[in-house]
């Protein structure tokens, strides 16, 4: 499945922007934010990576009442999804670059 | 400027303010609604499975902006978003671009293709090679003159239009515009 997904450069940017997030989850609205994309975009990336098996998502736990805003959906990098951006993105960069975990 | 000019122009000046006021506060009551028909409309469009968890998804997504026109600007890419996600748009993009490309090629260069076709068919013989890669065609090269006149103008690849109309072959629009440009430019040089 992932084998079908184009690494278009926005695809690239959703990526590497969850990546530099190191291991931690990130909102939709927080990536749009780091990337820059519109919702028009983000939004069929994220489905399309998360359908591929390149990132997964969950549901935030809190009380919304609480804290009083909605819970937000929260993207993470899977294994497959580290290693095909390290992969990629080191075919764009110069050698000495490493992706420090 | 007279006083009455004076009084005209404050009077003006205030309705327009009073006006302009109103008119941002009727906006910032009417954006939930918009948002909010937006939403529907968008998660309408996705597949069954992903419209109730979209929905929630996307009402913290753009309720997350900041101000209300951020707010509006965000649930107006929405719309976009599930139509390109159900269409699978960027990933047949390429495909669709390349077909017409190829499509473009075949009616413009017919009579050059029609001529190369015959010079190749009366040197007889097989016409035509899969490359070893791929299917994509090709022109069968010898050790004759052909051959060697053929691989050097890359009209050895002219079949390869076909599996490019075809759907068969991926070509990126960089390399048509390079090709493109390269093309206009020696026209302009042979011309001047």
């Amino acid at each position: 499945m992932a084998d079908n997904i184009r690494l278009t450069h926005a695809t690239l940017k959703v990526l590497s922007s969850i990546m530099a997030a190191r291991g931690a989850e990130m909102s939709g609205s927080q990536v749009a934010v780091e990337t820059g994309l519109a919702s028009g975009s983000l939004y069929p990336i994220l489905l399309r990576l998360e359908r591929g098996g390149l990132l997964k998502s969950r549901w935030e736990k809190i009380n919304p009442s609480e804290e009083g805003r909605p819970r937000r959906r929260l993207y993470k990098m899977t294994a497959a999804g580290a290693a095909l951006t390290r992969s990629a993105l080191s075919e764009l960069m110069p050698q000495d670059v490493v992706w420090a975990r | 400027m007279g006083p009455l000019t004076i009084i005209a122009t404050t009077v003006i000046g205030v309705l327009l303010a009073a006006l302009a006021s109103q008119m941002a506060s009727e906006f910032r009551d009417w954006t939930p609604r918009w948002t909010e028909w937006l939403i529907d409309r968008a998660v309408r469009r996705l597949p069954a499975d992903l419209q109730e968890r979209m929905a929630e998804e996307w009402r913290e997504f753009v309720s997350d902006a900041p101000g209300h026109i951020a707010k509006l600007k965000r649930a107006l890419g929405l719309p976009w978003a599930a139509l390109a996600y159900d269409l699978n748009l960027s990933d047949k993009w390429p495909r669709i671009f390349s077909r017409l490309v190829g499509c473009s090629a075949l009616v413009l260069f017919w009579p050059l293709l029609l001529l190369v076709f015959g010079v190749v068919a009366f040197r007889g013989g097989t016409m035509l090679d899969k490359s070893e890669t791929s299917n994509v065609y090709r022109f069968r090269i010898g050790d004759d003159k052909l051959s060697e006149i053929l691989e050097k103008s890359s009209f050895v690849a002219l079949p390869g239009l076909w599996n490019l109309a075809n759907g068969e072959l991926i070509v990126h629009w960089l390399d048509v515009r390079r090709f493109v440009v390269k093309f206009l430019k020696e026209i302009f040089t042979e011309t001047r």
